[in-house]
């Protein structure tokens, strides 16, 4: 009888009785999500290492710059985002106009264009030898010095790429808060003698506030991630200073206390984002729902309206989208060669790679989960799905750190013991490479298949049992057919993710190791903005993917139900 | 004869909490077993350790004769010969509903299977729901669906846990006669979970009333009801009256009246409860003698009187229900007599100070 006191406490409604086999289960899941948190915790570990001479040097030059730059970036970005995601989201969920139904989908697909790609496609399009520019001056038959024109390699060129892009995570949540809120309560405020815009402003908005803090706050970490945009427009902030301390000045310690100051604001992004999401589950008072009845805009009303949705899917898809496509036909005899196949083919196999073990491991950790949510667990848990939070450069610190830290001590031990050197190991590999994108987007996978693994309720794995199926039939004939889809899904969205990564990349990868993203990158750093061209086309080619699953998703989703809100956690963490 | 199902002194605990104490009971082949309970009182742990979904900690489990559970012997659920229902029916939603009930059907060919089931499907009055998928149907036809699942494989054993709860009430009591009838055609044994007295009146053989992991009182619904063995057993059956009375005589005498209370310890508090189903009230016209009362209120509840009184002499409260029509007026006078079989009697717990 002894064996009862090794049966541990709590939980265990949840799960089936426990045997030896999920303790061990728990264990191996346990150990995945450390050594998913290590980079994080390492990072954070170097607030308490002694300044370096590099680190005094950074703060007395430029540590105030990139405060200032990056809370600008912050700001604007965020009002920008806020402004547009809500006032789209308002139009086609609450009026009824021309081409109303287009936007509702069209109006995601900035999404699939990453920042940088937008960034340098802008500047090809607004430079003085490009079409633009050449436009005007040839029909006002001006020269350089007739005209000014507005530089888009600024601060305020790089909010207006990051609103661009990130404004359909305010879009998304907006529009699913909207479409939650029972028109009961619109109704009671128009009876109470609220105008149509008084009831949206006192009623609509306040209900839907908790949705767009949420939009924000991911807009916002995005904003803090991003590398490729401010770099190209060498704008100075955390992430291209960590970049530079590292590469320039040869310091990783001072690299990583950068990282961990752009930590604290993530998390302070992080924070609001995860407080907004538990208030937004007492919002609904009334349990009745009836279908929103719109307002219908006719004439100058419609047309406003349709304009105030064109011009973001314009300017953050049509137009840079048909200007990549001009430059990819008119480079395509150069640009189509063994080089971009080899690319392609590097960048499906890192994200393949990738995609499948972030889809193995979210699914041993939503296991772990279920089988034993001991407190420690899920915390384990909670800190290794932060990752899509963590800026993609200081990802690349947290991994370098102890990978070169083992890399020296197995070198020093070889060169003492047996003479030979055996130099880095891990560090420069793909490996090291597929291991940060892992720690990076291991989120994107968890949160897709943890719902998905929420549909197989326990008593389905009873019932099962109970009709003669042992555990490993029961998975087999339960869970992976009820699962299989979204486990596709989540490894579509980390393969999507994976593809348009940016800075871990550039700092990681191995040495001639080229992905579709870095060569874009590089081509268009190199002023050769119609070459990078091809390579940026089937980025946003592919990005495409998720945002008709998004789409789809969305267009399923029944009023009164969650809805948007995984889809959008999924898809967050794009390439910055 | 053995019984289907065995429960002997089965204990359980979670962490430092005793779920279940002590617990025995047995099902016979087609008969119903009741595990009646508020919730918490471990009665969902008494089934999944029957249906092996909790290991056996303390005692022994035994199906047809066979142990199946014991300190040394864990046998897993997919052999104990078992079939489980629930609340939430957990029909597998990628499966037809025909796949669903074939679910757990082995040993034959597809087509047999298929045909088993489909036979089982037009039992449970589901003809040609077979190539349907299960969110298509209402809830009634979910729980016929799962009830056709469990039957399949033709346990020894049903484990039910409040199969009935999610259904609409007008539907419920079709479905639980229908699945009654179903599980005694059978002749399966069964073992099922409820909050709800009426159901476990309606449809046990025998009821085991829980109360914090130990058995309150077990037995016929009769037994139950007519002879409940403590306060908290009245209580559970329904509103009732409880009123303080004290021993004097070997009798308990209360504003009521005065009743016999068998050995109960002489000028010992106790409480008397009566059911408001077992008061009969006489208008004080027609006075023959009982106890003097006040109508404070009287209302209509689906083809019941329900009055509440106040006894004049000592203002107690006390509640009526009784078959009619026509109900008093507010302040009428009554007179108030009860059956002094229906009184139960119990020592009162220790007040405090």
């Amino acid at each position: 009888m002894s064996q009862m006191n090794l049966i541990p406490v709590a939980t265990a409604h949840q799960s089936f009785g426990r045997r030896p086999g999920q303790i061990r289960w728990a264990t191996l899941s346990l150990i995945a999500a450390s050594v998913i948190s290590i980079p994080v915790v390492m990072v954070l570990s170097f607030v308490f290492v002694p300044a370096t001479d590099v680190w005094h040097h950074l703060v007395e030059t430029v540590l105030g710059r990139y405060i200032a730059n990056t809370a600008t970036l912050v700001v604007g970005v965020g009002l920008g985002t806020f402004v547009i995601g809500v006032a789209t989201a308002w139009l086609v969920t609450m009026c009824r106009f021309p081409g109303q139904k287009t936007f509702e989908w069209a109006l995601f697909l900035p999404m699939a264009v990453p920042a940088y790609v937008l960034a340098y496609t802008y500047t090809g399009m607004l430079d003085y030898t490009g079409p633009m520019q050449s436009l005007l001056r040839d029909a006002f038959d001006w020269s350089r010095t007739d005209y000014w024109f507005p530089d888009v390699r600024t601060i305020g060129g790089a909010a207006i790429m990051l609103v661009l892009v990130l404004y359909p995570y305010v879009y998304l949540l907006a529009r699913a808060a909207f479409l939650e809120q029972s028109v009961c309560v619109i109704e009671v405020s128009r009876t109470l003698g609220c105008s149509p815009w008084h009831s949206f402003r006192r009623v609509a908005l306040p209900l839907a506030r908790p949705a767009l803090a949420t939009g924000v706050a991911l807009a916002v970490m995005e904003t803090l991630g991003d590398f490729g945009t401010v770099q190209y427009f060498a704008v100075d902030t955390f992430t291209t200073g960590i970049f530079r301390t590292w590469f320039g000045l040869g310091d990783p310690a001072a690299a990583a206390q950068l990282a961990a100051i752009l930590l604290i604001f993530v998390f302070i992004a992080l924070f609001i984002e995860r407080r907004s999401r538990g208030a937004a589950g007492f919002h609904h008072t009334s349990t009745r729902y009836r279908p929103l009845k719109p307002f219908h805009l006719t004439g100058r009303r419609a047309a406003l309206a349709w304009t105030a949705c064109a011009i973001p899917v314009f300017f953050g898809f049509l137009l840079p989208g048909g200007q990549l496509s001009i430059w990819a036909v008119d480079t395509a005899a150069e640009t189509l060669n063994w080089e971009f196949l080899e690319l392609t083919m590097n960048t499906i196999m890192v994200a393949g790679l990738a995609a499948a073990l972030a889809v193995l491991v979210a699914l041993s950790l939503g296991y772990g989960l279920r089988l034993g949510a001991t407190p420690i667990v899920r915390a384990a848990t909670l800190i290794a799905s932060m990752g899509y939070a963590v800026p993609g450069s200081v990802v690349a610190v947290g991994v370098l750190l102890p990978f070169a830290w083992i890399d020296n001590i197995i070198d020093g031990w070889m060169r003492e013991n047996l003479g030979v050197s055996t130099g880095l190991l891990l560090s420069g590999t793909l490996a090291a490479l597929i291991f940060a994108y892992l720690v990076r987007f291991l989120a994107v996978s968890f949160n897709t298949v943890e719902a998905s693994l929420a549909n197989v309720t326990p008593n389905m794995d009873r019932a099962a049992r109970s009709l003669g199926k042992t555990p490993f039939q029961t998975v087999l004939r339960v869970h992976v057919p009820i699962m299989w889809g979204s486990l596709l899904t989540a490894g579509m969205l980390v393969f999507v993710d994976v593809m348009k990564e940016l800075p871990a990349t550039l700092i990681m990868r191995p040495f001639n190791f080229n992905t579709l993203a870095v060569r874009a990158f590089e081509l268009a750093s190199d002023e050769r903005l119609a070459e990078s061209a091809g390579p940026a086309l089937a980025i946003v080619a592919v990005g495409i993917l998720p945002v008709i699953f998004l789409s789809l998703a969305i267009s399923r989703s029944r009023p009164g139900h969650a809805h948007g809100d995984g889809v959008a956690r999924s898809l967050k963490s794009r390439a910055s | 004869m053995t019984a289907a199902l065995s429960l002997e002194n089965v204990s359980h605990r979670f962490g430092a909490s005793l779920v279940i104490h002590d617990l025995s009971l047995e099902v016979g082949a087609g008969q119903v077993v009741c595990l009646l309970g508020p919730s918490g009182s471990g009665k969902t742990t008494v089934l999944r350790i029957a249906a092996g979904l909790e290991p056996l900690q303390y005692g022994t489990v035994r199906i047809g004769g066979r142990e199946v559970g014991s300190a040394t012997l864990d046998v897993p659920p997919e052999l104990r010969d078992v079939g489980l229902m629930f609340q939430d029916y957990a029909l597998f939603p990628h499966l037809s509903v025909v796949k669903n009930v074939a679910f757990g059907l082995s040993g034959e060919t597809a087509d047999t299977c298929t045909e088993i089931a489909v036979r089982i499907l037009a039992q449970v009055g589901l003809n040609g729901y077979g190539d349907k998928v299960p969110y298509t149907l209402s809830g009634g036809e979910q729980q016929r669906v799962a009830l056709a699942r469990a039957l399949a494989p033709k346990p020894r054993v049903m484990l039910m846990d409040e199969p009935f709860s999610g259904l609409d009430f007008r539907l419920r009591d079709q479905i639980r006669d229908d699945t009654l009838a179903l599980l005694q055609a059978t002749g399966t044994a069964t073992l099922l979970v409820t909050h709800d007295p009426d159901e476990a009146m309606l449809m046990a053989n025998q009821i085991v009333l829980l109360r914090a992991g130990t058995v309150a009182q077990s037995g016929s619904p009769e037994e139950l009801y007519y002879r409940p063995n403590s306060v908290f057993v009245a209580e559970f059956f329904g509103e009732i009256n409880k009123l303080d009375g004290y021993i004097q005589n070997s009798h308990a005498v209360s504003p009521l009246g005065i009743f016999p209370a068998n050995g109960k310890v002489e000028g010992g508090q106790v409480d008397v409860m009566i059911r408001p189903r077992d008061i009969e009230i006489d208008p004080a016209a027609m006075a023959g003698g009982g106890i003097a009362a006040t109508v404070r209120r009287a209302r209509l509840v689906g083809g019941d009187r329900l009055i509440d009184l106040a006894l004049d002499d000592t203002d107690i409260p006390l509640r009526a229900r009784l078959p009619g029509a026509v109900l008093p007026e507010n302040g009428a006078k009554v007179f108030v007599r009860v059956n002094p079989e229906r009184v139960f009697v119990f020592a009162a717990p220790c007040q405090p100070g």
